[in-house]
């Protein structure tokens, strides 16, 4: 995240001006001030995303826009009717390169050819942004041919680091994750502690936002995350004291009783030879989980 | 993206037949070997255990391990749709949510094809261990579903007691009682018509007839059963899927308890 920020408008030109909010390593070693701004392919949605370069192509950041209706900024003397504002954020330049080594998986190419892309031609700047390509990838050949083969493997292991500290720092600043909350609404301090899976859950998501989605998926299996059920009802301990104490005393006049209809309402539709096998005199049976230990590896059928 | 395609597709008809009256739905797991399922039934005292290998399928493709959970009887309902003499195909793709048959005629002239919705299922897989059973009793499958239709006549339950000299089934009710006895033959012509008795210790064991009943149902897959029986475990009933598999039923017996009498 930026932490010294300053305004700068950029991209000069004819009546087109932005604000934008630059980070300063952004600005560094370069002599006018000026990030190299161009389009790249997004990691997640392919599509065309603005990315900046630093002058000497060492690091990049993404540029986020921000933008609201009836928005405009007065800028010297003109007025720009386009109130959006951007913002850059430094993004691991692996994230970038990993589409690219996905995509020549099972062949070592080096980096330079890795990178190469018809409708972005910009991409082969990423060559020279300072990164640690083996994360993703082995290293074939020599050292100064810089070949790479792309190794799953090693990528999901590297994502996993990537979403463990993002959790963490979610755990840390006890950022609130389960969504729309009144803000005067007081909590009670056990239940706006995430759990681990909550946090866990929505690093995944953070994560996710940059990986192509077959792999986001597959990072998913391989931290064994696990989508939470909608909707779930409070259990009993945890409840809120239910608010008519009456209802625990049962009402007063049973009027059910009379009736002998509607007993039993199965929890499933079930086909006349159903019916006819639970009405089989079970006793003496226990259940056929209670010989087979439940939840083993695959059978051994 | 999971293919399976069955030439004789009477034999998916069959088991559907098979399995469906005692099993609601259930997941049926894909994997490079072959499909399998496994599931109890609702009230928990049976099991079914389902395996057919992907050398049955010609062709077979599963690109990655799949679980497709089903509506049997929405599924036999389809399958009813499909002729005896029809191949069957089952693709679903992996991100969808839906299942495709596919039954062609034998010249091709007919092809159609269903697409039914595949439902969440939860389950949990129990692990059974490779037992030794103390006595293991092939017979004409025909011959076990006559035995069950006939006993369940007399009595809901049947005791099936199995020694050296043959096998036992007995039933009784109000109306008396009733016992068939089976002795071994191994030395007819014809295989198929051969009960076999290995035997390591006697058992004897009883089961609700019902749920035998509901077993019997796979008997068009296969001409022979074998019961795996041991003291106080469930019963084994196995039907072959032709040479692509099995279809294993697993009964808990009837323990009658010190407290029950």
């Amino acid at each position: 995240m930026p932490q010294n920020t300053k305004k700068s408008s950029q991209e000069k030109k004819e009546n087109s001006q932005r604000i934008c909010i630059v980070n300063d390593e952004l600005l560094k070693n370069s002599d006018d001030n000026k990030p190299f701004f161009c389009q790249l392919r997004h990691p997640r949605s392919d599509d065309a995303a603005l990315f900046a370069f630093s002058q000497s192509d060492s690091i990049v950041h993404e540029v986020l826009s921000f933008k609201e209706d009836f928005r405009s900024w007065f800028i010297g003397d003109f007025v720009q009717s386009d109130g959006s504002l951007y913002i850059t954020s430094q993004v691991d330049p692996l994230y970038l390169v990993l589409p690219y080594l996905i995509k020549s998986a099972g062949r070592a190419m080096p980096i330079g050819q890795i990178l190469q892309d018809e409708d972005f031609p910009e991409t082969r700047r990423l060559c020279s942004v300072t990164m640690d390509v083996s994360c993703l990838a082995d290293k074939k050949g020599d050292a100064d041919l810089k070949a790479f083969k792309y190794n799953k493997d090693a990528t999901l292991r590297w994502l996993k680091l990537k979403v463990n500290s993002v959790a963490e720092k979610l755990q840390d600043n006890h950022c609130q994750l389960s969504g729309a909350q009144v803000s005067s609404y007081i909590r009670s301090s056990k239940s706006s502690l995430n759990s681990e899976d909550d946090c866990m859950r929505f690093a995944h998501g953070v994560v996710s936002d940059y990986l192509p989605c077959s792999l986001s998926s597959e990072l998913k299996t391989y931290l064994g995350i696990v989508d939470p059920v909608v909707h779930e009802k409070p259990t009993v301990e945890n409840a809120p004291q239910a608010k008519k104490s009456k209802t625990q005393e049962g009402p007063l006049e049973d009027y059910s009783s009379g009736s002998k209809g509607e007993k039993k309402t199965p929890a499933q539709k079930l086909s006349i030879a159903q019916k006819k096998l639970s009405k089989v005199d079970k006793s003496g049976m226990k259940s056929i989980s209670s010989f087979f230990g439940a939840k083993t590896a695959k059978p051994k059928v | 993206m999971f293919e399976a395609r069955l030439a004789q597709g009477t034999l998916l008809k069959k088991v559907l037949e098979a399995i469906k009256d005692l099993l609601n739905e259930a997941t049926w797991d894909c994997n490079e070997n072959g499909m399998s399922l496994q599931a109890m039934d609702s009230s928990h005292v049976s099991l079914v255990s389902l395996t057919l290998n992907a050398e049955g399928f010609e062709p077979y493709r599963c690109d990655r391990n799949c679980s497709l959970g089903i509506n049997l009887a929405s599924m036999s309902k389809i399958f009813k749709c499909a002729s005896n003499e029809d191949s069957i195909t089952i693709k679903a793709g992996d991100e969808g949510d839906t299942i495709t048959y596919v039954f062609e005629s034998p010249n091709g002239d007919k092809v159609s094809d269903y697409e039914m919705k595949l439902m969440d299922i939860e389950t949990d897989h129990l692990g059974i261990p490779d037992t030794t059973y103390s006595c293991v009793v092939k017979l004409p499958a025909a011959e076990f579903q006559r035995i069950c239709r006939d006993l369940s006549q007399i009595g809901e339950s049947v005791t099936i007691c199995c020694t050296k000299d043959g096998v036992r089934f007995s039933a009784s009710g109000d109306l008396g009682s009733g016992n068939i006895k089976l002795a071994q033959n191994a030395n007819v012509d014809k295989e198929d018509e051969a009960v076999t008795i290995e035997m390591q210790e006697a058992c004897t064991l009883t089961f609700a007839l019902r749920y035998l009943n509901f077993f019997c149902k796979a008997t068009p897959l296969s001409p022979q059963v074998t019961l795996s029986m041991s003291n106080e475990v469930p019963l084994v009933v196995e039907y072959k899927i032709g040479e692509m598999g099995h279809v294993r039923y697993y009964l808990a017996p009837k323990i009658e308890d010190e407290a029950d009498s």
